[in-house]
């Protein structure tokens, strides 16, 4: 097992699977972070997003890449609705954070349940799947399909950009500074309200967005959510809460664990292995790595 | 879908002639949705015998489940059928044939032979049958190293071991290579190199549908062409003609003895090509051929129990199916009859495969390239047909 | 407890027992079914309504439970077996309680989750690895005998979770819930009493698998793990007010119901979306569910009205007195 050509395809395997995993933490660390949404429902908008590229591609032959676009204004709109139509009236009630936290999530669960049962609803448990971009490219000993290069061709970039959208830009400037101190941001003139729409509107997007990626390489069934947001979950920790390049750095790490570790170790124990690791970090390292 | 479209041909007869009322009843079927939770399983099973007084049973989807409704099934004396589900009654491959050998019947503890007390009838034959029809195809190509990838489920163990079996006891090959994977793998990397390093000829999964489409796509994404691929569910269904067209060539599967050409596909709805293009005209796809057509094959066998026994009564209806090992009944995936065992004896072990797909219309492309019932033990009592329809590509052609 | 109290749940004891003869198998089986569900919510009421934290693993006792009955069955039986799940998920609980419990707020609720599908497939690895096949079989008990055993349980874990609230114990419990660095400076051992609640609530969810696992006559992970344990508990524990036991009984009886209509028909998603929403409109509207309604009749003002953990405002006035009251005791 020690072939190069063979560590080569498996490191690009967890490349693949870490992009797509960093892609929806940083739409966790942005709903967590700053807008204290303990979003246990990010994985299910991974998978609407999935489902809405297969409907797309199969009923109305939109190219999945299009799709990338079209899913991610959608939900972002979602989002918003969200926001200013449910979340934002909690936040007015003026609770504790905590408090807040827990409304949300447990808020967020329901949302679980309603998504993917009406998913399950309209496309039926079975396993869905369509194909695209199967050509096969090869580089430095990787043989890939075109639609997996996708994946860290999409999702890096994406992340990158908006990480320098929040360090460049006065918007991102106000982001980050509610995720630092939302009251301090607020006292400094930070429109809070507008920061946590955008929150919203773009954490949830990211999550989409990864989920379109994500058909185009694997079949889905309705009920495939929970492992992003656990994965994501870890993966912002890993990474601090709040920190984009966290997110980044903690989503490729916990896909490279998933895909060389888990199969050196025992590829039957995925999931212990996997938890395992978000155990230990939850109890270890509640601060991330990348925390001040 | 398989059972929508017999529930829809039968009505549209009539119904089922039973005698005892003198005309055509039509049927209706009662679903319960137990979303793949024994417990409930188990509840609506009792619901449906004590409150619905259905007069038999279709059995649920998923082997792990039959076991824990044989109890239920039995203590009601219901007939049910096991449809989508292994018969692993027999866990033991060398009591299998024992049985046979010794012309003794499957008992319980106690030794009372099945037929007093077993009401939980499987359709489909003993895997031992299906991996049998595998071992000799392999050995006829001339297949010296195999490896294997397992799905980590009760139907990849049970399928394994009986291949396994054959290997170890019957030779021929090797087993260079075993690796098993948890249901939700979505990289098979590792798996696929570790074959590829070892050389094996056969390249063996006992899969699920969707870990076979995804071991595919990255056997063609890595350009590892094994001289003989075989995914045991996965291949003869609608989504891999979609996802991979006519890179399918070659790639063998499990079967149930249903195809366009399949000999003796035949029940009373027509032959296997006529429920092809039933299906197809009515779906817009191609069908499942394993599951699906089995699901069919076990509501016309119900069917004709019900007009042979002539009346509702469940033990009337259960004789009937005891009566069948002398009268098979005939159905889309071949006869059906129980003699030894419950479980389906007169079904050949059959392997399929895709040939000619570029000029073939999906689905017509399958044929059935392996056929056993026992012939490799030599077990008396049970009666081989040889029933492939074409001769095993091998090797298999490269990707397109 | 009050004599009268004593008597009216032997009353009710002997009534819900005595159901069992007259009811036909199906509804035994559904009966069995809502019971198990009233003993899951009621200890669940314990970890997430007392203590506040909120709870996603219950398929985690009830599975190693539940698995105790086959793996004991050579030198105890049924009957015993059922007690000796509860000892063990106890001790489990409060040993693996030491490490989790320090997890705080949604992290909780995750890495209770991650427990539990981490157990299931510990367990599978394991006895595809040892003995060589996913389930096992157990000897099969009567609905009857089931029906007892799950009824007492159902009893015993509501008698004992609505006791802890009048206990100094629940009262301790509560307090870590308001504000739980507080409640350690004011001298309660936040760690021993959260261990202890976890491992009680272990205790009797662990107590439910084994009594009704043999039912089926069979067991692998994906029937004593099942995910939708897990779920199922904690909407009905959500729904009938984290901290309210007869809350939590009532939501256990009617979702239960609810669910088997649901799935008695062929296509239950559309039911279980409607759920969703209303859990949803819950949470919005009504956070303290079924128990808030409850004591909104209920002349009795005891009862504690939460359901967010770290209740630090006066939501609630109720409990806002009974911290007041507990901060003078300890100055």
């Amino acid at each position: 097992m020690v072939d190069a050509a063979g560590v080569v395809n498996l490191l690009f395997g967890g490349l693949v699977i870490g992009s797509l995993y960093a892609l929806v933490s940083v739409g966790l660390t942005l709903l967590y972070g700053a807008a204290s949404m303990s979003n246990l429902a990010q994985g299910e908008f991974v998978m609407v997003g999935g489902y809405l590229a297969y409907w797309l591609f199969t009923a109305m032959k939109v190219s999945p890449l299009l799709s990338l676009v079209l899913v991610a204004v959608a939900v972002a709109g979602l989002g918003a609705v969200l926001y200013l139509g449910i979340f934002n009236r909690v936040y007015a009630r003026e609770l504790s954070t905590a408090e807040t936290q827990s409304t949300t999530l447990l808020l967020t669960f329901a949302i679980i349940m309603i998504l993917s049962n009406l998913v399950a609803l309209i496309f039926t448990p079975d396993y869905k799947s369509y194909a695209v971009l199967t050509n096969v490219v090869e580089f430095g000993g990787v043989k890939a399909m075109v639609s997996r290069l996708a994946s860290p061709m999409v999702a890096i970039p994406v992340t990158i950009v908006f990480w320098l959208i929040l360090k460049k830009t006065w918007f991102g400037r106000g982001i980050r500074c509610v995720i630092e101190d939302r009251d301090a941001a607020r006292v400094v003139g930070v429109n809070v309200t507008r920061v946590y729409l955008a929150c919203f509107m773009i954490g949830l997007s990211m999550a989409a967005v990864t989920g379109v990626l994500f058909s185009m390489i694997f079949p889905m069934t309705p009920y495939f959510g929970i492992e992003y947001t656990m994965a994501s979950f870890v993966a912002i920790i890993l990474g601090t809460v709040g920190s984009v390049p966290g997110a980044l750095v903690g989503g490729l790490i916990i896909g490279l664990a998933e895909s060389t570790l888990v199969f050196y170790l025992a590829p039957a124990l995925k999931i212990a292995i996997i938890y395992t690791i978000l155990i230990v970090v939850l109890l270890v390292k509640p601060s991330g790595i990348f925390a001040r | 879908m398989w059972y929508n479209l017999w529930l829809e041909r039968v009505n549209a007869k009539g119904g089922i002639y039973v005698k005892e009322y003198g005309q055509r009843l039509p049927v209706s079927l009662i679903i319960y949705n137990d979303r793949g939770e024994t417990d409930t399983s188990a509840r609506m099973f009792e619901r449906l015998i004590t409150v619905d007084n259905v007069s038999c049973l279709w059995g649920s989807y998923g082997t792990f489940q039959s076991f824990a409704l044989e109890p239920i099934v039995n203590k009601y004396k219901v007939p049910c059928i096991a449809s989508n589900a292994a018969p692993i009654v027999l866990d033991d491959p060398n009591e299998y044939e024992r049985i046979y050998k010794e012309k003794d019947y499957f008992r319980d503890k106690d030794g009372h032979p099945w037929y007093e007390w077993e009401y939980m009838l499987w359709n489909e034959m003993s895997y031992y049958h299906q991996q049998e029809s595998l071992y000799k195809d392999l050995l006829k190509a001339g297949v010296k190293r195999v490896a294997i990838a397992e799905i980590e489920t009760l139907f990849g163990v049970e399928n394994r071991r009986e291949f396994t079996h054959f290997v170890d006891k019957y030779g021929g090959m090797e087993i260079v290579t075993h690796k098993t994977y948890p249901f939700d793998i979505r990289d098979f990397g590792p798996i696929i190199q570790d074959a590829q390093s070892k050389n094996v000829d056969a390249f063996i999964q006992y899969s699920y549908p969707s870990d076979a489409w995804i071991c595919t796509q990255q056997m063609i994404e890595r350009g590892y062409n094994p001289k003989l691929f075989y995914n045991a569910l996965g291949s003869a269904y609608q989504e891999a003609y979609t996802r991979f067209g006519n890179n399918n060539e070659g790639i063998c599967s499990h079967g149930a003895g249903f195809a366009a050409k399949a000999k003796l596909s035949k029940g009373p709805y027509g032959t296997g090509a006529d429920l092809l293009k039933l299906y197809k005209d009515r779906y817009g796809e191609v069908p499942d051929f394993v599951d699906g057509a089995i699901a069919f094959g076990t509501m016309e066998l119900l069917e004709q129990a019900i007009e042979r026994a002539g009346t509702l009564d469940r033990q009337a209806i259960y004789q009937e199916l005891l009566k069948a090992k002398d009268n098979p009944i005939p159905t889309i995936i071949g006869p059906v009859g129980w003699d030894r065992g419950p479980w389906n004896e007169k079904r050949q072990g059959t392997i399929l495969q895709h040939q000619n797909v570029a000029n073939t219309e999906p689905g017509y492309d399958i044929e059935i390239v392996g056929s056993a019932n026992g012939s490799v033990a030599n077990l008396p009592g049970l009666v081989e047909v040889d029933l492939t329809t074409a001769d095993l590509i091998y090797p298999k052609p490269p990707w397109k | 407890m009050s004599y009268v109290r004593y008597v009216a749940i032997v009353i009710a004891f002997a009534l819900s027992a005595s159901a069992s003869f007259l009811v036909d198998p199906y509804t035994l089986g559904l009966l069995i079914s809502i019971v198990t569900y009233v003993t899951l919510v009621a200890s669940w009421n314990i970890i997430s309504g007392y203590v506040g934290y909120l709870f996603l693993g219950a398929a985690a006792f009830y599975g190693l439970g539940a698995y105790v009955v086959p793996l004991t069955s050579t030198f105890v039986n049924w009957y015993l077996a059922i007690p000796l799940a509860g000892v063990i998920c106890f001790v489990v609980a409060f040993v693996i309680g030491i490490p989790f419990l320090r997890i705080r707020g949604p992290y909780f609720i995750i890495a209770t989750y991650a427990f539990a599908a981490l157990i299931s497939n510990v367990v599978l690895y394991l006895e595809h690895q040892i003995t060589g096949t996913i389930g096992r079989y157990i000897t099969i008990q009567g609905p009857q005998e089931i029906y007892f055993a799950a009824l007492l349980v159902a009893f015993l874990a509501v008698i004992v979770a609505s006791s802890i609230k009048d206990t100094k114990f629940g009262l301790g419990l509560l307090s870590i819930k308001g504000n739980e660095d507080a409640a350690a400076a004011s001298g309660v051992d936040t760690t021993l009493y959260k261990l202890f609640a976890f491992g009680v609530t272990a205790l009797f969810m662990g107590m439910a698998g084994a009594a009704v696992i043999p039912r089926l006559g069979y067991i692998d992970n994906t029937i004593a793990f099942a995910a939708g344990i897990s779920f199922n508990t904690l909407v009905m524990g959500v729904l009938g007010g984290a901290g309210s036991i007869l809350g939590g009984v009532a939501s256990a009886i009617i979702l239960s119901l609810l669910f088997e209509i649901f799935f008695s028909s062929a296509d239950p998603f559309a039911y279980l979306v409607a759920l969703g929403c209303l859990l949803f409109v819950a949470i919005f509207f009504m956070p303290g569910g079924l128990g808030q309604l409850f004591s909104r009749f209920s002349v009795r003002r005891s009862q504690p009205k939460m359901i967010t953990p770290d209740l630090g405002t006066a939501r609630t006035t109720d409990l806002s007195r009974e911290t007041q009251q507990q901060s003078h005791v300890n100055g």
